[in-house]
């Protein structure tokens, strides 16, 4: 019986340790540069490098309440090594953070500035994204600012 | 105090560190790199390449701190490669300009030796004509005359070389670079054209063709010579010519240049074929002989055509002598003589007369001299003997005997 019981716990766990999901690490998804990219007629944003495209509609109308306000907008939009996007625009309030779902983008975060930016962008500083304003800086990853 | 003021916003403004976006640094590097391809394209001169050497190599610098970044941000390129793409772009351009400046200095040469030649062409031509127009036509003026012509076609020939010389650079210039009138301008085509005097060359080049051609006798072979020149000079100057129309099209002066001397091409082709038609008609006019104006091919059949069928149909009204010494003089002293030999093969290698009418002009000769020396013996009394022949031969093989061969003859025992 003590035979049997041990033979059928080691097929079950082989069985669990073969439906186990495959995991690669360490991996990668920054880019080295953000990209500035315009919103077309449509809202639909594009970037031919990192053939990524999206609607962003809902985004202008979480910022601005509005989702028509976005015509001769640019978005700057930078990915780091987590793959977490990081993307604002002139006279948004902060920074919101998108994760790749299916099909989507999903916000998971938005971080918030004490004045609404002016001409930001975004830089790549590993481990983290610096936002650039001006004379302002700030590092940032997808829970907020570092130090946060 | 003020000195103080400006001290104090100086420390202020420098102190004033605004931080720069890596896409900022991208778009700045590929306007500067943009810039400099631009001075590329449009340098002229090895001076102006050193100097966008030293561009490329300040860029390198200015940005080498920033290399890493760029590598990822310029892909698929990266830093070293788009250096090595503007350094290679570069030394092509060096190798242009140099062609062009060697070209250049080659051009100047031309012109001196052109102005020498251009000068002594005029005084050959000139000591030609008053040897011509001189009244004592001795062996030794004519022997002088000769030594003229030749040297003066001589002369002619190595003006041309140098003037398609000079069309050969220009062409070459007009295909290094983009064919727009600024690019013309950058790239000193203007200014060669203006300087060089390159239409007024060409077109001093044909005119002293056709001047040669009037004030000297041609042969065939000369004119056979002069008309391939004339063909050479024309193709090369058509390699450069509707170009050169094109750039021309805002400077009417100029545009009328490149028209003038396309015609002059033409006229000179017209010269050339006029002053054939003129030899040929002088051969007959020696003898006295006159015929109607002509000035192409079927012309001058027709021309032929009229007075040898007036000569057939007139033939003796003026009396026979008459009549026997116009077709010989005519037929046996200028058409078999001259015409026949020395000018239908020109006229037929040169397609002024085509085959069609060299058979018409023959046959008409043929119905001349049936007329005016008609065959002595009838040729129906060899028709009738060839018949007899016929009929002889056919009879004895239709009607002898056939022979009869015995092929059973007993053998003879020996």
């Amino acid at each position: 019986m003590k035979s049997i019981i041990i033979a059928a716990a080691g097929i079950l766990l082989f069985s669990f340790t073969g439906c186990s999901s495959l995991t690669l690490s360490p991996a990668n998804f920054s880019w080295a540069i953000e990209s500035v990219l315009p919103v077309n007629q449509q809202g639909i944003v594009t970037d031919k490098r990192y053939a990524v495209s999206f609607n962003a509609k809902p985004l202008f109308f979480a910022e601005k309440g509005d989702s028509a306000l976005y015509t001769d907008e640019e978005l700057h939009i930078i990915k780091n090594e987590k793959g977490y996007y990081f993307i604002t625009a002139k006279s948004f309030s902060g920074v919101y953070v998108f994760q790749e779902t299916e099909g989507a983008l999903t916000m998971t975060n938005k971080i918030l500035l004490k004045n609404n930016l002016v001409n930001p962008a975004f830089n790549a500083r590993f481990p983290w994204i610096e936002l650039v304003d001006g004379s302002e800086k700030y590092l940032l990853d997808n829970k907020g600012f570092k130090g946060n | 105090m003020k000195t103080l003021l400006f001290f104090v916003m100086l420390s202020f403004l420098s102190g004033l560190n605004f931080a720069q976006s890596d896409f900022e640094i991208k778009q700045s590097f590929l306007t500067k790199y943009k810039q400099i391809e631009v001075s590329i394209e449009y340098a002229n001169d090895a001076t102006e390449c050193t100097g966008i050497a030293e561009q490329i190599e300040k860029l390198k610098n200015e940005f080498s701190s920033h290399s890493t970044m760029l590598n990822d941000a310029l892909y698929p390129d990266d830093f070293a490669s788009m250096f090595a793409k503007l350094n290679k772009k570069l030394s092509i351009r060096q190798t242009d300009v140099s062609q062009i400046g060697d070209l250049k200095v080659q051009v100047t040469e031309l012109n001196d030796q052109l102005l020498k030649l251009n000068q002594e062409n005029s005084e050959l031509m000139s000591q030609v004509q008053t040897l011509r127009r001189s009244a004592t036509k001795n062996a030794k003026t004519i022997d002088s005359l000769k030594y003229l012509v030749k040297r003066l076609s001589a002369k002619l020939k190595e003006r041309d070389e140098l003037v398609m010389g000079m069309v050969d650079s220009l062409f070459q210039q007009i295909t290094v670079i983009p064919a727009t009138v600024n690019d013309y301008e950058s790239n000193g085509v203007f200014k060669k054209i203006a300087t060089t005097n390159f239409f007024e060359n060409i077109k001093r080049s044909v005119y002293d063709n056709m001047k040669f051609m009037r004030v000297t006798q041609l042969t065939t072979e000369d004119l056979s010579e002069i008309r391939g020149q004339q063909k050479e000079l024309s193709s090369r100057w058509q390699k450069v010519g509707p170009s050169l129309a094109k750039v021309y099209l805002q400077n009417k002066q100029q545009a009328n240049e490149v028209t003038q001397i396309n015609e002059l091409f033409d006229s000179w082709k017209q010269e050339i074929d006029s002053q054939v038609w003129n030899r040929v008609n002088d051969l007959f006019v020696k003898q006295n002989i006159h015929l109607l104006q002509f000035k192409s091919g079927e012309e001058f059949a027709n021309s032929i055509t009229t007075f040898v069928q007036d000569e057939i149909k007139n033939y003796g009204v003026k009396g026979k002598d008459e009549s026997d010494k116009t077709y010989t003089l005519f037929v046996d002293s200028t058409w078999f003589k001259e015409v026949e030999p020395t000018w239908l093969p020109y006229l037929l290698n040169n397609k002024m007369i085509s085959e069609a009418n060299k058979d018409s002009l023959d046959s008409q000769i043929k119905m001349w001299k049936e007329k005016v020396s008609p065959s002595q013996f009838p040729l129906w009394i060899i028709y009738v003997v060839v018949g007899i022949i016929m009929v002889t031969v056919l009879s004895i093989v239709l009607f002898r005997k056939p022979i009869k061969v015995d092929n059973d003859k007993p053998e003879i025992d020996s």
